[in-house]
């Protein structure tokens, strides 16, 4: 049980898709925050879509999955 | 802005016109290491790498002068 | 040894360090300077501080020389091992820990659970980063040794001459400055590396060609994913269940100096954005330290020992000037290493043990005193205790695996603590205890338990899964917390919607 013997039947291209897919999850948890939760801290006025952080946070997660589908 | 914004504009951009001076003599050295070099692609890294160096800390010290000067001018208001 | 110009640029980078951190000095007067860099810091230099204090000289050869045996998988804990990990925090635990004012995480863990709790933590963490403090400075002088051929007394009494100076007058504003130059050298003579070894193996394609060529034991260097029953120690199961589900998580939202790092930062967005930036970056490191030990695979075939890899590539590839810059970045990895752990050890003794239990109450500049005080007999602890490193060569991989214990447990209480307001102090305290335990004990055991050699992954993982479920059972038994003691502490939909304290 400790060395997850369980899931030795699971194949490598499956497990890349269970990484893939976590990174999916993410990505949509990321989307799902107030868009004013991740802009907080600066002014209203002063807020652009460059200061998005759900943008960054997908620009990173985008970079992510793409490493892991070409390896 | 307010007297403490101001303060802290003029604190990172005193950090960051140290920084950029550092980084620039690390550039100006890497330039200098070129009379050491052998090949033609060992003349051309250490050269693209100091003008990079120099470069990032150019801008730095360029940047932090430039909002020294605008945040001093304000404090002066 | 090194000679000429790069010999040159170790001992100016080792100057500069110096006069750099002193003049960092004009900007502490307090001990919120002292500690949180005044909070004003911006996003970018927190970034690269949080990348570089990760990646220290004995990371970058090791990595490297992993890179060589096992190949590509190793990137692994840059990759999957970082960023879920820092957008968890970035979005959830660092806006808790920056509303709540606070400079510690045993300081939380107090808060949410009890004063026993935050002593524990505490107490563990001041007596590993003492310890550790001893084996960085032995290796800083075997480095120095071997690059500038200085006596060992010598290069020790000097590292802690410049980085002690540094830290004591610059506090955290010198720490994570000091980081960004390093991150800025690091990454150009890491990218001229990368350039000129493809260069050298004749491209990509040509190299990966090559390497599959090489034998049966590297038909695996290409595939991040390694199966289950691989002899690596990077199975799928142990990078997602113990890597990205626990240590990753435990290091980045349970480790004092990544976390203070980002309570420097001026606001709450650049508290935020500090963590997703540096996962941005942390995405570099692999092409920085992996590539190279994969490049060597075929430039230097057969090397008996694959942690020579990196700086006989360094050595045998790049031009005079960037060796010296690129050594330079080692000795300054391993600096920021020693800075991260005095500054970050001064913080937990002054917050959370001389605070609460020796004189409560006192004005700031008698904080701000201890906290330097602390950085000075630290540093001496580090000098005094660095020969064991001579005597006990094992001593770096000991304290690294029995940090890793700490991992499961901190990181169950944490994760429980912030998202489920059931959660008592009888759970947390023995969920910390049994869980440490526990790891201990598979530990000990482990050639009884695991079929890979070297099973921290999954240790971290049972670890985490067992103090979870204590934690749980001993909160349903135990008596709740009211909802004025939690006001804050736990997680709630309204910090998200309403962006006020709660």
């Amino acid at each position: 049980m400790f060395n997850f013997d369980w899931l030795s039947g699971v194949s490598q291209e499956t497990a890349k898709m269970i990484f893939l897919s976590l990174y999916g999850v993410i990505g949509l948890l990321v989307l799902l925050l107030p868009t004013d939760y991740v802009y907080e801290g600066i002014a209203k006025e002063d807020r652009h879509w460059w200061n998005n952080l759900k943008l960054w946070s997908i620009a990173v997660l985008s970079i992510l999955a793409s490493i892991y589908y070409h390896f | 802005m307010e007297t403490d914004e101001i303060n802290a504009g003029i604190k990172a951009a005193q950090i960051n016109n140290a920084l950029g001076f550092f980084i620039i003599t690390f550039g100006v050295i890497v330039l200098f290491a070129m009379i050491f070099t052998e090949t033609f692609v060992e003349h051309m890294t250490d050269m693209v790498a100091g003008l990079i160096l120099i470069s990032i800390g150019g801008g730095m010290m360029w940047k932090a002068k430039s909002n020294i000067k605008k945040l001093k001018a304000k404090q002066e208001k | 040894m090194l000679a000429g110009i790069d010999y040159f640029i170790v001992i100016a980078y080792i100057i500069g360090m110096l006069l750099l951190g002193l003049y960092f000095k004009k900007f502490v007067n307090s001990s919120e300077d002292y500690f949180l860099g005044g909070k004003s810091l911006p996003f970018w230099a927190i970034g690269m501080s949080i990348v570089v204090s990760d990646i220290g000289a004995l990371d970058f050869v090791g990595v490297s020389g992993q890179a060589y045996r096992y190949g590509i998988s190793v990137g692994n804990f840059d990759w999957v091992g970082s960023v879920p990990a820092m957008l968890l925090a970035a979005f959830i635990f660092i806006p808790y820990f920056w509303r709540g004012g606070m400079y510690t995480i045993p300081e939380y863990l107090g808060r949410r659970y009890n004063q026993k709790v935050r002593t524990i933590a505490s107490v563990t963490w001041i007596l590993f980063f003492a310890l550790d403090l001893g084996v960085l400075f032995w290796a800083s002088a075997v480095l120095l040794n071997v690059l500038m051929g200085w006596p060992i007394w010598i290069s020790i009494i000097s590292t802690a001459g410049v980085v002690g100076l540094y830290t004591y007058f610059g506090g955290i504003t010198a720490v994570i400055m000091t980081d960004v130059v390093q991150f800025v050298i690091m990454f150009i003579g890491g990218f001229a590396l990368v350039f000129l070894s493809l260069y050298e193996v004749g491209g990509w394609d040509n190299m990966v060609d090559k390497i599959a060529t090489m034998g049966p034991e590297y038909r695996n260097h290409f595939d991040i994913i390694q199966p289950q029953d691989t002899k690596s120690p990077f199975p799928w199961t142990g990078i997602l269940f113990g890597l990205t589900f626990v240590m990753a998580n435990a290091y980045m939202i349970g480790n004092q100096s990544i976390v203070q790092r980002c309570l420097t930062a001026k606001n709450e967005w650049h508290a935020k954005a500090s963590m997703i930036f540096g996962s941005a970056l942390k995405m570099f490191i692999p092409i920085l330290v992996l590539f190279p030990g994969l490049m060597a695979v075929v430039v230097h075939p057969g090397l008996a020992d694959g942690d020579q890899a990196l700086p006989m590539m360094i050595k045998s590839i790049l031009p005079p000037g960037l060796v010296g810059l690129m050594f330079a970045a080692f000795f300054a990895g391993l600096m920021s290493s020693v800075d991260s752990l005095l500054n970050s050890t001064a913080t937990l003794f002054t917050k959370d043990i001389y605070e609460p239990f020796i004189k409560k109450g006192a004005d700031d500049k008698h904080y701000l005193k201890v906290g330097q005080i602390t950085t000075l007999v630290l540093l001496v602890i580090g000098v005094a205790t660095s020969p064991i490193s001579s005597d006990f060569p094992g001593i770096y991989v000991a304290i690294q695996t029995f940090m890793s214990y700490f991992q499961g447990p901190i990181f169950a209480i944490l994760l429980l603590g912030i998202f489920w307001k059931r959660t008592t102090e009888w759970g947390g305290l023995s969920a910390l205890v049994i869980g440490i335990g526990f790891a201990i004990y598979l530990n000990v055991f482990k050639e009884q338990f695991f079929t890979i050699e070297d099973p921290f992954l999954y240790i971290s993982w049972w670890s985490f899964l067992l103090g979870a479920i204590i934690n749980v059972t001993v909160s349903l038994l135990t008596k709740k917390h009211t909802d004025e003691q939690l006001q804050g502490l736990v997680f709630s939909s309204k910090i998200l919607v309403k962006n006020k304290k709660v």
